[in-house]
């Protein structure tokens, strides 16, 4: 492994482990645990952190160099992609607070 | 167990009577395609040859379980639109999948998992792994057929003694015989149908209801959205899902299921393996979804407009479920008024469930059984006729397995719900740190993985007891601290798995970088080059359409020549590998091969030359035409 690889390393662990232990306690302070907004935000916000880690690997692994063959396609689906059900799935929370209820 | 609905012995008749004919065809179907196996690469990839949507279609099928319909509808019935939520949160392990694992396993040829296992690591490892693996496919089956045996044993009173046994040995025939690609072309067959028989539910309540608008306004807002509360619910919380489910679970259902590997090892390309993993991971999972669960979104919005109202919807009974294992059932047959036909058909579809995900499990418990035990201990040298008959028997061998596995079954206690997770989520934590360690961390030695295979899954185990081990961990990522940690669990498992395999790795000596080239994730590049045995051509090139068969037996096996205005439309290059098949793009590829492409001046642009040895190895028929892309 490259040093400057090690380096990054030893630097996102332990902010990768403070993060996952604060920011769904800022959550919680700020909306409350039964808010549907903490469950998306807790989902996605640490969604968007794995798959951040992952596109950073195959990038930096030379698994996909954008310009290759279709691998440029391949990323950009993969972004669309989260930010197609991220956007789904926030206008489903927002439809389901503001549809008025029967009964 | 009873079903919360009475039927007559006619409408059991005629329900079972559907189900029955059913059946029957589906194992004709899938006997047919005996003939496309010639040798063992046949019979468990079909040779490498589909179009990316014939596996994607046919993972519709798969990836519902008999159980699916049952336990989502309920799901749905209790919490409303957020039993969905498996179903959607696994884009992000996508980009590990489809620019790691896929062409790992793609490009090194791999055919199991525990085969990955000794390339990557050593034997000890690799028969470490089949045993977890080999647990977690049997666990699947087992449960398949004990849940379809309770459903046959609640509805018609048919003993699980018989009604299991019967379905077992007809979903066993067709797989024995017609191996993978039966698998697959009766899993599109029954994905259809599933999506047929689940709109059919699906319509028939929203239709009880007054429409869709109706239906939405008279969901409660719990029920409408997509999530659950954070923690609330020990066994469904979004932060357990996310961490257990959408990281463990997702990461053990794409990468280390042996039953979805082998479908995407059946894929043309790599490329069109990528196709198939997007459209499952935005199509096909989220319509899934919809499909198992709407009918327990119906049915809360159906008895609240009920009790709000005061009295039946017009025409139809006043629905009552006193047992909400029962929604499903209830509802279809309440909603159908009560037609045995229409409930046969969706009786049908639950069949179809079930077949549709053993057949794939016993395929894959085959093909481990043949490559990573027969094979390497046992006959490492014979012919392809050999292992074609080692392969069939080893399917009969797994079916009779999985079927005495519903003994056990029949002896645990808790719901159908709570048995599965508590089975999945103890098998699948040490075996997916592993592969992800593997595939992705050049450092992770032999020693490592076998010490942290065996230790993660013990402590894990261990947890079942004593479940205050996990307090901590939930503590720490706000998760439920309720001392039931389903999903936690899984979590857990895979923290301890990791740590061990980390430390264990600093201390003992990973294998050579020459020994490991293609399968971590920054040795891809040249694995290509091995697999394709030259450099990769990148350029994309456009397919060529409507070209002629011309034999020419000077040339060897599996080579083409073209024209050179052909080469030129697939912007290929003398040698590169290029994939031949039928014309008519419905067969999906099943009449194809890979072949490399030369240059001849001689010939006609609209012409192919190969040798019959080649169109025999292609299935393609006299007088066809045939599509060309180059692959790279």
């Amino acid at each position: 492994m490259k040093k400057e690889n090690k380096i990054l390393i030893a630097i996102l662990i332990p902010i990768l482990a403070i993060f996952i232990f604060v920011y769904p306690r800022i959550l919680i302070d700020w909306l409350g645990k039964a808010n549907p907004w903490t469950s998306y935000l807790y989902q996605y916000t640490f969604g968007l952190v794995f798959f951040g880690i992952g596109i950073l690997l195959v990038l930096r692994t030379k698994a996909c160099i954008p310009g290759r063959g279709r691998d440029s396609l391949w990323l950009k689906i993969l972004i669309a992609g989260f930010i197609f059900f991220a956007s789904f799935h926030g206008l489903w929370v927002y439809m389901s607070l503001t549809w008025p209820v029967k009964g | 167990m009873e079903y919360g609905i009475e039927l007559s012995k006619q409408s059991a008749m005629v329900i079972g009577g559907v189900a029955l004919v059913y059946v029957i065809v589906i194992t004709l179907f899938g006997g047919y395609f005996a003939r496309f196996n010639k040798n063992l690469n046949d019979f468990f990839y079909s040779g490498q040859r589909f179009a990316w949507w014939l596996p994607a279609a046919s993972m519709i099928a798969t990836g519902i379980g008999s159980y699916s319909y049952l336990k989502y509808s309920e799901q749905g019935f209790n919490t409303g639109m957020s039993s969905t939520m498996t179903y959607m949160n696994d884009w992000f392990i996508v980009p590990f999948f489809v620019f790691g694992w896929l062409p790992i396993i793609y490009f090194s040829r791999i055919k199991s998992i525990p085969e990955y296992f000794e390339k990557r690591f050593n034997s000890t490892a690799r028969y470490i792994s089949l045993v977890i693996i080999m647990a977690y496919m049997f666990f699947y089956i087992g449960y398949n057929l004990y849940t379809i045996g309770v459903a046959m044993e609640g509805m018609f009173g048919f003993p699980q003694l018989y009604s299991v046994p019967l379905l077992a040995a007809f979903l066993g025939a067709y797989v024995t015989f017609g191996g993978q690609t039966a698998v697959i072309f009766t899993d599109l067959f029954q994905g259809i149908m599933l999506y047929i028989a689940g709109g059919i539910a699906i319509f028939a309540g929203i239709y009880a209801l007054g429409g869709l608008t109706e239906w939405w306004e008279w969901l409660p807002i719990s029920h409408r959205l997509p999530f659950v509360h954070l923690t609330d619910n020990p066994k469904f919380n979004t932060a357990g899902l996310f961490w257990g489910e959408a990281l463990a679970g997702s990461i053990a259902f794409t990468f280390m299921n042996q039953g979805f590997i082998m479908r995407y090892l059946t894929i043309k390309s790599v490329d069109e393996g990528r196709k198939a993993a997007f459209f499952n991971v935005l199509v096909t999972l989220p319509l899934s979804a919809v499909i198992v669960g709407a009918v327990g979104w119906i049915g809360k919005s159906l008895i609240h407009k009920q009790n709000v109202l005061g009295s039946a919807l017009q025409g139809y009974n006043f629905i009552e479920i006193d047992n909400t294992f029962h929604t499903f059932i209830v509802i279809c047959w309440e909603t159908v008024y009560q037609n045995p036909w229409i409930f046969g058909f969706i009786i049908a579809a639950l069949m179809a469930a079930l077949m549709s995900t053993i057949d794939t499990l016993i395929n894959a418990c085959a093909a481990i059984g043949i490559y990573d035990l027969y094979k390497p201990l046992y006959k490492p040298e014979a012919t392809d006729e050999h292992y074609l008959k080692a392969a069939r028997i080893a399917s009969i061998i797994t079916t009779v397995i999985g079927t005495l596995l519903v003994i056990w079954f029949n002896q645990q206690k808790g719901s159908l719900m709570s048995i599965h997770y508590k089975g999945i989520m103890i098998i699948i934590p040490a075996i997916v740190t592993t592969i992800f360690l593997g595939a992705f961390w050049r450092k992770f030695t032999p020693v490592a993985a076998c010490t942290s295979m065996i230790l993660g899954s013990l402590i894990t185990v261990l947890t079942v007891w004593y479940p205050s081990i996990i307090d901590g961990l939930a503590w720490f990522v706000s998760g439920p601290e309720n001392g039931v940690y389903i999903y936690m669990r899984a979590l857990f498992g895979m923290g301890v798995t990791a740590i061990i395999g980390i430390v264990t790795s600093h201390f003992t000596q990973p294998k050579a970088d020459n020994e490991i080239v293609g399968l971590t994730i920054d040795t891809i590049n040249d694995s290509m080059k091995i697999y394709k045995g030259g450099e990769p051509n990148f350029e994309v090139g456009q397919k060529a359409h409507n070209i002629n068969v011309a034999i020419d037996e000077g040339l060897d096996v599996d080579v083409i020549q073209l024209s050179p205005a052909t080469m030129k439309i697939l912007k290929a290059k003398d040698g590169d590998m290029v994939y031949l098949a039928d014309a008519r793009w419905y067969l999906g590829g099943l009449r194809s091969e890979h072949v490399k492409a030369f240059t001849n001046n001689k010939i006609k642009d609209d012409e192919v030359l190969m040798s019959t040895k080649t169109k025999e190895e292609a299935y393609l028929l006299d007088g066809n035409k045939v599509t060309l892309e180059k692959i790279f």
